[in-house]
């Protein structure tokens, strides 16, 4: 693959250097005579331009064929220059006070000037997303849009992430917003990302940044009305690059990066393997294969110097006993290593007076910081239009990629690598003498020598991290081609006709085993092939004309359909005949399964814009849609939204030195939706392939079996009676701009109600049936979305810019159907998160500790808080407010930026910690081992006259681990496995150095200037370098189930990287 | 006239890729991969399995770590048996294991026989629902049943009393032997039976044993239930050959659940030392565990319970001997030979094949035999596959005599007991809440330390 994208890049260079141009060079002044720095300057219509250096000089060269360029400056007035009709250095003067129109894409595909639109979009900076350096485009997003947040659910390569434009409205459909790609509504689902498995990617991850031309993120129901259900969460529109007429634009992209972990749980050095045994810590060592770590201290052991499979020094034996070599305290986390990733992009654009192109190759891999660990994406594109005649254009893009890499088992899993690893005792050395890379492939670290049996602290009860990255495989491998034509055909110069056909068709294989495990795993191989296929065609007309002088009209009407066909196959088998041998042909016993999903949409919209002089827009869109997912008879629905934006400053003739722009809006919409993908076949009951299983703790029987097949009734009562949902939004928006641009305000408030939402609502099980389908349910959603953006100082030599993004938003779950109090999203039967009626969305849902009526503890007689048998919500892992803060400065040629992140509020469940202080290992149950404490609550000191209970503040001292007792007078053991969900519930508040970076122009050198390069930019990067927060896990952006509609979990989750990579990028 | 041209091509097109709304529709909503409908045949396999399945899934598994069979070694089997048993400890068998799994199936069939015209379906549907939410019912106490499996007609079925779901069981089981009895044919039988293969005198044999287990969970109760238990067990099966056995398999896929436990979740249950002493001259210890207490071993095929291809009676001859002796013993009756042949059934049933080891065992076993002994005897039979009788029997007649753990956590009980129930799974208090929270005031608040109805 290097050879090919050398080739790829050496053919790029060679086009470039064979065509003429034009050099022009000039200054740049303001009206005072002081330099602009930073102004752009473009070859009008192309991609091509620069920006002026500190003194406001400028040099670029001008393609032949083209002769106007054009300069701009947030602030200024923007001018255009016939170069032609020029010659030597350009001098030239830029007004101050007119502002730049931004122009954004809307929905459709659909160009529209940002001042005339009435709700509330973001656009984001190509540049912006490049310079995350963030391999997922969803990542990339992090903090930079008001209204959306980004969760990842780890640091591993290819890892989900999670966006939600404005919160989450649905409990069982997807809330993540539409994908559109030049006009083609692609896929972002993720398949997989259960408690236990590996960490999968959501699809847009396949989307390659350096392609992007341009990204607009459209919030709510009137921006995204035009692509009806399937944009019910906001969408995010992204144009990639096309060329333009004139000479090839060649840039060749190049980065490095270097990954480490940014953030582990704390552990314990000071306690040995061990058990609490009749009043002492007893060293049990890895031959008991017993898993605690109530030794007695590292201090209290030496070794003995005897050849042994578990340490290269010998056993573990009482101090005085050995060879007086004392006890180490090992460090796991030696495990993770550097990662490392790079990325090589070339393309080139340009194109003839009726023919335009974009070429584009890009690689990007990631070797992640667990060995072994990778991810892999090579993305191909053509961009083509050509004009027929002068009113019919027709073009074609196609966007090849593949992508996937070798996925580390995670979770809730035994073979798992951070639950191996975080449970390990501080006694035990899983590298056997040897650390990352090297004790990783070095099966000595994790084989006993002995008897050929797996090297753990637990004889393989949990998997050695070492043997698990060698011995439990798991590869995906997507081929994915995202292909549209499309043709636009002027009947007249006010109407037109468009037609885009489009399709997105990926196959994903995956592949992966459990070895065998001797004495413990019988081996297992799976083999899991999903192949997805979106068809998506819109046929459309375009209206634009200015009625009068004063009143322009532009409107659109079209069609849309959408057929979708999922397929998923997948054989599971178990019983490997032979070690090391990851075939589905080594399995002795063999499960084969298959989903089918399909599902057809139908939409008639239209939309229309009516704009007033400069100061009245109003925007009318009616959408109507049909769906497979619906029962027959009613199957359609309506959507439609209208805003109305009034420039003020206009309208009112207002022109000081203060404000310069004020623009109100309001907007309405009601969408209509389906309920999603989850309840294709919601309709009828049916019968499916028996199990035998309700254990919990085990996989069951699978039918076939015992010679015959059996069926069973599904456990969800299918619902004829289903009709659409719907969600109504208000908005209200100001967009604000002063002091001749330098201070900008947009700030927005939207309250949104998602009523008879479909619901899979759970059922007394006593029913027959464990859920049922219904209409029911209502989430409501409100906050404000409040983007600024100043330019504190603007001095010749100095520049500060600041862009800052706050989202705040309030999400509650109002009513769920009658008698049914929770819904469970994602989790685990002890700790789960859940819809709960009357609470913020994704509770955190457990066990918790008693409480009497003023929400104290309830401490029992022994000095312990009592837990309660019924669970209830217990934690909000919503946040409080995220705020971005963006500050660039430019000192010289020098760009500096700085992407601060605050996150206030909003809880994880660290079930990672709960289980660590079970076993002893974590740096609390360390520390306070030998504390005797008072726990904060109220005891039971009588009851009154009517027999309720009397409470007095608690005062009973307790040691939180009694030698004398067993498990139950260890506090974090008495609970049961890792404890009760309220002991793990944290804040997961945080303030982060998301991105920071210094970029630089290259001065031209000799030898590239021979080449006839143009320029060179080297941008160091650096990645989430510092982090700040009281969350005691890993970093807590995390997510245990990825991109599902859960959120909040942490259990034994991978931890999350920080990352330090140079870029250079050269155009020419 | 070229302007025409792309016009009109463009419209054909356009108009033609985007023709219709809804074509296609009703396929595209149809599930391909599952049926609406499935012959008895198909139906039948799932409820044999899942009810012998359910003997060694985590209910019984709690049955076997309270009656200190079974040692906690990690995990949540350590808490289990500390009594740390909040709702959601056996929800999943209460959902799956229970109501939408087995009690469902049994429910689907039996209207289907009815309406096909297939009897003898519906009376193995019955027989196996009778036996299911009996066991149910001596975990739990009051249960759904009179209004539960309507679907969408009752979404919050109430809690029938215990007394009356002992009663439904006695009917259920009443009608199957009754309908088997008077069948002339084969009572539409074509496959399915995994068990008899369509011999319906065995299920009425399996039926009676059946009636005498449950009679005899009511006998503390009523009285004139110890009859009619005598009378049923004696009409119940002769020999071991006549159990209601289900074959576990060796593919992975298919085998008992708890080999499967020991399988795939190591490390975390064990045998108990203290039923091992009781065990030790008993020739039938080996067969449940070896030298390092373990209740399974993958290379160990003696360990009958545990092994993947296990052979789980649903209903046994052991259990009906026992039964036999202890109503004797109850009656005041001398019950040696009876106890006698319990023992022995044992011995056969688990493969102890040392004739002179069995005949000392059981010269000791029965040198006084009284109704305490012979539970205390059914204590070390039941093992492996009647975790439930075993405790059903311990609750209703404290034997044998076992000793509260200390470290019990007694936050689910008024004071610290060995539990005589589980809690409904919590999905009823989020579902059902009205009805669980009346059923727990109907039965003293309902926590771990109350007993259900029968064993008061």
């Amino acid at each position: 693959m290097k050879k090919v994208f050398l080739l790829f890049t050496l053919f790029f260079a060679c086009i470039a250097v064979s065509f003429g141009q034009k050099s022009v060079n000039g200054v740049i002044v303001d009206n005072d005579g002081l330099p602009v720095i930073g102004a752009n300057v473009l070859v009008k219509g192309t991609t091509i331009g620069t920006i002026t250096d500190i003194d406001g000089s400028f040099s670029l060269d001008v393609p032949q064929g083209s002769n106007t360029i054009v300069v701009s400056y947030t602030g200024f007035s923007t001018q255009e220059i016939d170069v032609m009709s020029t010659s030597g250095p350009l001098n030239l003067t830029l007004e101050q006070g007119e502002l730049l129109d931004e122009v954004v894409v809307t929905a459709g595909g659909l160009e529209r000037n940002k001042s005339r639109l009435g709700y509330a979009i973001q656009n984001v900076d190509p540049d912006d997303l490049l310079a995350s350096k963030e391999t997922n485009i969803v990542d990339a997003l992090n903090s930079k849009v008001a209204g959306v947040t980004v969760v990842s659910s780890s640091g591993s390569p290819g890892a989900s992430s999670n966006i939600r434009i404005r919160g989450s409205v649905s409990i069982n459909g997807s809330n993540s917003p539409l994908f559109v790609i030049d006009g083609i509504p692609i896929d972002n689902t993720s398949v997989g990302n259960g408690v236990d498995g590996v960490d999968n990617s959501n699809r847009a991850i396949d989307i390659n940044p350096n392609d992007i031309a341009d990204l607009t993120v459209l919030k709510g129901p009137s921006a995204t009305a035009l692509y009806g259900v399937r944009a019910a969460n906001g969408a995010i529109i992204i144009t990639t690059k096309r060329g333009q007429a004139g000479k090839p634009q060649v840039t060749i992209t190049s980065s490095y990066s270097i990954d480490q972990a940014n953030k582990f749980p704390e552990r314990q050095s000071e306690w040995a393997q061990g058990a609490l045994s009749g009043g002492e810590y007893i060293y049990r060592g890895p031959e008991t294969a017993e898993g605690d770590s109530w030794g007695p201290r590292l201090s209290e052991l030496e070794y003995d110097g005897q050849p042994s499979d578990f340490d290269v020094k010998g056993n573990l034996v009482p101090i005085g006993s050995g060879n007086g070599v004392p006890a180490e305290a090992y460090d796991p986390y030696t495990f993770f290593v550097n990662g490392n990733s790079y990325n090589l992009g070339a393309s080139v654009a340009g194109g003839s007076d009726n023919f335009r192109y974009f070429i584009s190759a890009d690689q990007t891999k990631n070797n992640g910081i667990v060995p072994t660990s990778s991810f892999e994406r090579n993305s191909f594109r053509i961009n083509v239009d050509t004009d027929i005649s002068d009113r019919l254009t027709v073009g074609m893009n196609m966007n090849y990629v593949q992508s996937g890499g070798n996925r580390i088992q995670r979770g809730s899993n035994l073979q798992g690598v951070m639950l191996g690893l975080l449970r390990n005792p501080a006694s035990f050395d899983i590298g056997n003498g040897l650390e990352g890379n090297e004790a990783a492939d070095d099966p000595t670290t994790y084989i006993r020598e002995s008897d050929g049996g797996q090297r753990s602290y637990r004889s393989g009860i949990y998997d050695n991290p070492y043997w698990t990255v060698n011995k439990n495989p798991s590869t995906d491998d997507v081929n994915r081609v995202i292909g549209s034509t499309f043709a636009n055909y002027g009947i007249t110069d006010n109407l037109s006709l468009g037609l885009r056909i489009g399709v997105d068709n990926y196959t994903d294989r995956r592949n992966g085993a459990i070895d065998i495990n001797p004495g413990r795993g019988v081996g297992s191989v799976f083999q899991y092939t999903i192949t997805n296929r979106d068809i998506n065609s819109d046929f459309f007309l375009n209206y634009d004309n200015y009625i009068t002088d004063d009143l322009n009209v532009t409107a659109t009407l079209g069609l849309n359909n959408y057929d979708h066909r999922y397929i998923a196959q997948f054989t599971d088998g178990t019983t490997l005949a032979a070690p090391n041998f990851y075939h589905i042909s080594n399995a002795t016993d063999l499960i084969s399964s298959e989903d089918v999903l399909t599902k057809k949409l139908s939409g008639v919209y239209a939309t229309t814009d009516f704009g007033y002089r400069n100061f009245a827009l109003l925007n009318l869109t009616v959408r109507n849609d049909w769906s497979s997912i619906l029962p027959t008879d009613n199957n359609t629905f309506l959507s439609y939204s209208a805003s109305l934006g009034l420039v003020v400053t206009e309208f009112l003739n207002i022109d000081n030195n203060i404000l310069d722009y004020a623009k109100l809006r309001a907007s309405y919409g009601k969408v209509g939706n389906d309920g999603g993908d989850a309840f294709i076949y919601a309709s009828t009951n049916t019968f499916a392939q028996a199990v035998s299983g309700g254990d919990g703790f085990i996989d069951g029987v699978f039918f076939p079996a015992y010679g015959t097949n059996a069926f069973e009734r599904s456990t969800q009562l299918g619902n004829a009676a289903l009709r659409p949902e719907k969600t109504t939004t208000y908005e209200y928006g100001a967009e604000l701009k002063f002091l001749r641009g330098r201070l900008g305000a947009d700030i927005n408030y939207f309250t949104s109600r998602s009523e008879d939402q479909i619901i899979a609502v759970n059922l007394s099980a006593a029913t027959g049936f464990t859920s049922s389908v219904q209409n029911a349910g209502t989430i409501t959603n409100k906050g404000w979305e409040i983007t600024l953006s100043g330019t504190p100082v603007r001095k010749k030599n100095f520049e500060w810019d600041v862009d800052v993004n706050f989202t705040q938003i309030e999400n509650v779950v109002e009513e769920l159907t009658e008698g049914v109090e929770e819904i469970f999203l994602a989790g685990f039967t002890s700790t789960s998160v859940r819809a709960v009626a009357g609470s913020p969305f994704s509770a955190i849902y457990g066990t918790g500790f008693q409480r009497n009526d003023d929400g104290r503890v309830i401490v029992g007689a022994d000095g312990f808080p009592l837990s309660d048998p019924t669970p209830r919500p217990l934690g909000d892992p919503n946040p409080d407010f995220i705020l971005g803060i963006n500050n660039s400065f430019r000192i010289g040629s020098v760009r500096i930026g700085a992407l601060l992140d605050v996150r206030q509020g909003g809880d994880v469940w660290c079930g990672t910690c709960g289980i660590m202080d079970f076993f002893g290992t974590s740096r609390v149950s360390g520390d306070q081992r030998e504390d005797v404490v008072v726990f904060d609550g109220v005891k039971e000191v009588g009851s009154d006259v009517e027999g309720n209970p009397i409470y007095a503040e608690n005062d009973l001292a307790v040691a939180l681990a009694d030698t004398n007792g067993a498990e139950g007078n260890i506090y974090w053991r008495r609970y049961g496995f890792g404890g009760i969900g309220e002991m793990s519930i944290y804040d997961a508040s945080w303030i982060r150095l998301r991105q920071v970076s210094v970029g630089f122009i290259v001065p031209k050198i000799a030898l590239l200037e021979n080449l006839n390069f143009g320029d060179a930019e080297i941008t160091l990067t650096g990645r989430n370098l510092w982090l700040n927060t009281d969350y005691p896990g890993v970093d807590p952006e995390t997510n245990l189930t990825g991109a599902s509609n859960g959120f909040g979990l942490d259990y034994f989750n991978m931890p999350n990287t920080k990352s330090y990579t140079a870029t250079l990028k050269l155009t020419f | 006239m070229k302007k025409n041209k792309f016009l009109i091509l463009f419209l054909l097109l356009g108009l033609g890729i985007n023709q219709s709304c809804t074509d296609g529709f009703e396929e595209a909503n149809t599930d391909p991969t599952s049926l609406t409908d499935v012959e008895l045949n198909l139906q039948l396999p799932e409820i044999l399995a899942s009810s012998a399945f359910n003997a060694g899934a985590n209910q019984n598994r709690i049955a076997g770590l309270v009656m200190q069979q079974f040692f906690g070694l990690d995990a949540q089997q350590e808490a289990y048996m500390r009594y740390v048993l909040p709702e959601n400890t056996v929800d999943n068998y209460w959902q799956l294991g229970l109501y939408s799994g087995v009690l469902r199936s049994c429910t689907v069939i039996s209207d289907k026989a009815a309406e096909t015209n297939a009897p003898f379906y519906g009376a193995v549907a019955d027989i196996v629902l009778a036996n299911q939410l009996g066991i149910a019912t001596s975990f739990f106490g009051d249960m759904p049943f009179s209004e539960a499996f309507q679907g969408v007609d009752v979404l919050q079925p109430r809690y029938d009393s215990q007394e009356s779901i002992y009663a439904s069981v006695q009917s259920l089981l009443d009608g199957a032997i009754s309908t088997l009895s008077g069948l002339t044919d084969s009572g539409g039988y074509f496959g399915g039976d995994l068990i008899y293969d369509g011999d319906s005198d065995l299920w009425i044999k399996t039926a009676r044993g059946l009636k005498a287990r449950f009679l005899l969970h009511t006998v503390k109760r009523d009285p004139s239930a110890a009859q009619a238990a005598m009378t049923n067990a004696s009409q119940s099966y002769a020999s071991n050959a006549e159990n209601c056995s289900f074959a576990f398999g060796l593919a992975a896929t298919d085998n008992y659940s708890l080999a499967q436990f020991g399988l795939q979740r190591p490390g975390t249950l064990g045998f108990n030392s203290g039923f091992a002493d009781m065990l030790a001259d008993d020739p039938r210890l080996p067969f449940y565990t070896d030298a390092n207490l373990d209740f399974f071993d993958a290379a160990n095929a003696n360990l009958v319970w545990a092994k993947n291809d296990a052979v789980i009676p649903l209903m046994s001859h052991v259990e009906v001997a026992f039964i036999m002796a202890e109503l004797t013993a109850l009656g005041g009756g001398d019950a040696t030979a009876q106890l006698e042949t319990a023992i022995r059934s044992s011995m056969e049933l688990v493969g102890v094949t040392d004739q002179d080891a069995i005949t000392a065992y059981v010269t000791s076993a029965t040198a006084n035999v009284t109704a305490s002994t012979v539970v205390e005897e059914a204590y070390k039979a039941y093992y492996g596959f009647n975790f439930h009788e075993t405790w059903s029997n311990w609750r209703r007649t404290g034997s044998p005599a076992l000793t509260v753990r200390p470290d019990g956590s007694s936050d689910f009980m008024s004071s610290l007991v060995i539990p005589q129930r589980l809690f409904y799974g919590d999905s009823e208090s989020t579902t059902n809440s009205a009805n669980v929270e009346a059923a727990q005031a109907a039965q003293g608040g309902g926590l771990l330390d109350v007993p259900v109805w029968a064993f008061q």
